[in-house]
Order: C-alpha cells, then structure tokens, then sequence
C-alpha cells in the first residue's frame, strides 16, 4: 500500500521555523547590501549616493516584511504555500538565468563590436556555464 | 492537505497538473479513484 505523503515540494518550508525565517531573512539581507553600498560608497566619497541606494534596498526590505498579504510578495519571500507555488518559483528562477544569459551575451557581442575586451561579461558566462553544469550533475546524481 | 485556493482553481480549469501524491490525496478527500476525479472523456483503449 502506497504510504500517504504530503503533497507538497519539499523546497516549501513546512516548518514553523521555516516560514518565520522567511518574513526576516529577506528584509535583513536586503538592509544588510543596503549597508554594505552604503560604506563602499562612504568609503568612495559619494555618501548621498550611498543613502539612496540604502534607502531603495531597505525599501525593498519593507516592502519583503510587510507586504505579506499580496500574493506576489508572499511568493517571492518563499512563503510557498503548496507545490503549485514551488513550482512556479522554480521556473520564474529558470527565467532568470535566461534573462541573465541573454543579457551577458548581448554585452559580449557589444563589446566585441566596439572592439575592447568583454571581461568581466566573460568571466561571469563562464561561472554561469560552470554552475549550470555542476548542478546538472548533482541533480541527476540524487534522482 | 496543504493546498491554497489558487491551486484548487488552477486544476479544476485545467491550468494547473497536480503530483501524483496531491492527485491521490484529492482523491481520498473526496472518496472517489484518481481516476474518476481526473477523467476528462477521453476514452480508453484495451491493451491485447
């Protein structure tokens, strides 16, 4: 007999503890990059430059801690409630590196065309490539 | 079961395909086979 399981992903925090982690895990780091722009810039000399840019990441922050009840925030926080949620994560992250790669490929060629070095574009395709394939082979060695 | 409501609508319109193991739970909950919870008409073809 097929023993009964939860019909959910396991990438979606089922514990207590998992889904406070996810109301200020996001806000904190989002502060946290806030912060460190700030003291790059402060270091630099460009301190009202750096207040901006931690004002929008903390912004961001808020938006992660407080706006809970939209969907979309909820989501994006991985309060994912079910596995239709997991998978929709799962896919909206594949998109991402698809923009990624389209992105860094348009730079190369841009580059190239204007006839000056496409690092750092390079370097950051070729952690992408690298990446994606390690995780091929993790993800097929554990299925 | 741990399902929201979006994803109750989602599978009823059919724009959403559950796992097998949320298939087998629907169907417990609502004391019918998978297959008769999930039968859209198409008809089935004996095996020889």
């Amino acid at each position: 007999m097929m023993e009964h399981r939860r019909p959910m992903s396991s990438s979606a925090p089922s514990s207590f503890l998992g889904r406070w982690q996810s109301w200020w895990l996001m806000p904190l780091i989002y502060v946290i990059l806030g912060g460190v722009i700030l003291t790059a810039q402060a270091i630099d000399g460009q301190i009202d430059s750096g207040l901006v840019w931690f004002a929008v990441f903390a912004a961001i922050g808020a938006v992660y801690a407080f706006g809970g009840r939209f969907e979309i925030v909820k989501q994006a926080r991985g309060d994912l409630e079910d596995e239709r949620d997991a998978s929709i994560n799962t896919r909206a992250m594949a998109a991402v590196g698809l923009v990624f790669v389209v992105l860094l490929t348009g730079c190369i060629v841009f580059e190239l065309a204007r006839g000056n070095n496409p690092a750092p574009y390079t370097q950051l395709m070729a952690v992408g490539g690298g990446s994606y394939i390690a995780a091929l082979l993790v993800l097929r060695n554990r299925s | 079961m741990r399902v929201s409501r979006q994803t109750i609508n989602a599978i009823e319109v059919d724009r959403y395909t559950p796992s097998l193991p949320l298939a087998i739970a629907l169907a417990r909950f609502f004391k019918v086979s998978v297959e008769e919870l999930f039968d859209d008409g198409t008809p089935t073809t004996d095996v020889e």
